[in-house]
């Protein structure tokens, strides 16, 4: 048995697929010679009879080996590209050379993060979490800051910034609570305490917005992990107690702060403002709006926005890209990150390998909640707060980002012929048990 | 009475997606049903089934679970809605292909 699956695997190119198949093939052949031998043959019979009816190993593994391969996601690698060179040379011709560096950068971090196999990234989760959160606890104390909030730190020279930077750690959350799966309720709290590290840190920096993506994001993924069964527990008890404190806890800080005056001034004033409806923020917010209520449909309107509109290449470049190209700019832009960002639902969603599909979900509800908070701010709907624009806003650790959560993306649809729903992770430095008997 | 291997592996993928309709199975119990049902006509390989399987899985038109059994882990596949809408089709041109042949086995001489 053991040389007919040697051929058999032999043929089949990706490494990564073989023991998802050696086990279902080794299986089924113990299982004949089982039968075998209670119909009477003799153990070394009864496993040669049982290889013999399994054909030829060559031939299985060539068909195997053409099913299970990494699919190379073309259409999405060129898309993504086309939406960089259009985005490149927008930001060119209005100036803003930077984006044209941190966007190739970024694209090259995205091909080598789609190289890599979305279990290795996972192996490697725990040690770079810890890491991120070393460095945004550690940049509170030496990092620049801007109005008071921990903005970013300089390394040899490039500054990296804070926001976008901890966004990462969502799809190392994902790889990290795989880690715990089968373990419990022991799991369950570990995960939730790997969940609040972070949104500790980013209260710290302090930066609200920050934590409420750290908040939402890892609540779904969590939701993911509780939902298929990872921990063996109590699902719905689990989900309607996590997803209560998600949303109950904004609700107690607001009771906290506005009601009960624990909130700074401009905080009130902004509560004071959603309550009664009224849309101008501050001066940014109005600038932007009325930048882009002045836009024409195509073309230039004239407005010289980045005199009057500071951050118009990072956090406003929507309004920035309307005002000078048109509203027909900013709808393309947004159908353009709608469709990505579907896309890389739909490739999480789909996957077969659990923790792919965590990781996949994880990066895309942080790039969606990127994308929407900050359309909504462009539009005015929402005060200033620190975002970006996925891929348009031109700043290295934002573009730099967003291109690694799309290549974390790719890389589990490049695999996802080829691992079995679950995959036993060699954990940094350490063995991993997966606790099968705990059922 | 054993049959023309190439009359069966045409329509295999029809008989499995047939098996898989009336409950989810593994592997071998599909091998092991469908032997019982043909009466021993058709006696499937692994090695001809385990492609196949993957095969439709990778289409979407089958479904992947696990379960524990006897302290290991058996792959178990189910049938999708796709599988079922191919099911459907390969039974239409299965009934074409079925009548031809008997309208032409049943010209008279």
């Amino acid at each position: 048995m053991e040389e007919y699956l040697r051929i058999l695997l032999e043929q089949i190119r990706c490494r990564q697929a073989h023991d998802a198949i050696r086990d279902e093939i080794e299986e089924h052949i113990r299982q004949q010679i089982a039968d075998n031998i209670s119909s009477g043959m003799s153990r070394g019979q009864a496993e040669e009879a049982a290889v013999l009816d399994m054909g030829s190993p060559v031939e299985t593994g060539i068909a195997l080996d053409r099913i299970h391969r990494p699919q190379i996601a073309w259409k999405m690698i060129l898309f993504i590209t086309v939406i960089t060179i259009a985005a490149s040379v927008m930001h060119i011709l209005l100036g803003t050379q930077e984006y044209v560096c941190g966007a190739t950068v970024g694209l090259v971090l995205m091909i080598l993060m789609y190289r890599l196999d979305d279990t290795r990234i996972a192996e490697f989760a725990k040690p770079v979490a810890v890491l991120l959160l070393i460095a945004v606890f550690a940049g509170c104390h030496m990092g620049e800051t801007m109005y008071g909030v921990t903005q970013s730190i300089q390394v040899g020279g490039i500054e990296i910034s804070f926001f976008p930077l901890m966004l990462f750690y969502v799809p190392l959350y994902a790889a990290i609570i795989y880690s715990y799966y089968g373990s419990g309720y022991q799991g369950l709290v570990k995960a939730i305490i790997w969940m609040i590290l972070p949104i500790i840190a980013a209260l710290r920096m302090p930066s609200l917005t920050l934590a409420a993506i750290l908040l939402v994001a890892q609540a779904v993924v969590l939701t993911i992990a509780v939902g298929k069964g990872w921990y063996h527990i109590a699902k719905e008890k689990t989900l309607v107690g996590l997803w209560g404190t998600v949303l109950g806890l904004p609700l107690l800080g607001f009771v906290q702060k506005y009601v009960m005056g624990g909130a700074a001034n401009y905080q009130v004033m902004r509560i004071r403002m959603i309550l009664t409806g009224q849309k101008e923020w501050d001066y940014t917010a109005k600038t932007a709006v009325d930048g882009i209520r002045a836009s024409t449909w195509i073309g230039d309107s004239g407005q010289n926005l980045s005199a009057n509109l500071p951050g118009g290449e990072s956090q406003f470049v929507l309004t920035y890209l309307i005002s000078n190209y048109g509203f027909v700019a900013g709808i393309l832009i947004c159908a353009a990150l709608a469709f990505l960002i579907i896309r890389f639902f739909m490739i999480a969603v789909h996957q077969h390998n659990q923790l792919g599909m965590a990781m996949g979900v994880g990066c895309a509800m942080v790039i969606m909640l990127n994308a929407v908070i900050n359309i909504a701010q462009n539009l005015g709907m929402i005060p200033s707060i620190r975002s970006f624009l996925p891929f348009f806003s031109a700043g290295n650790t934002s573009l730099v980002v967003s291109y690694m959560l799309a290549g974390i993306v790719l890389s589990i649809y490049r695999y996802k012929n080829i691992y079995a729903s679950h995959v036993q992770l060699k954990a940094f430095k350490m063995h991993l048990e997966i606790d099968k008997s705990a059922s | 009475m054993a049959v023309e291997k190439s009359l069966v592996s045409g329509s295999m993928t029809m008989l499995i997606l047939k098996l898989l309709s009336e409950k989810d199975m593994y592997g071998y119990e599909m091998i092991d049903t469908l032997r019982q049902k043909s009466q021993n006509v058709f006696e499937l390989k692994a090695g001809t089934l385990y492609p196949l399987l993957h095969g439709l899985e990778d289409k979407g038109m089958l479904r992947v679970y696990e379960k524990e059994y006897a302290g290991k882990t058996r792959k178990y596949y189910s049938i999708t809605q796709s599988g079922m809408n191919m099911l459907d089709r390969k039974k239409e041109e299965w009934t074409e292909y079925q009548d031809a042949v008997a309208r032409v086995l049943a010209m008279g001489v």
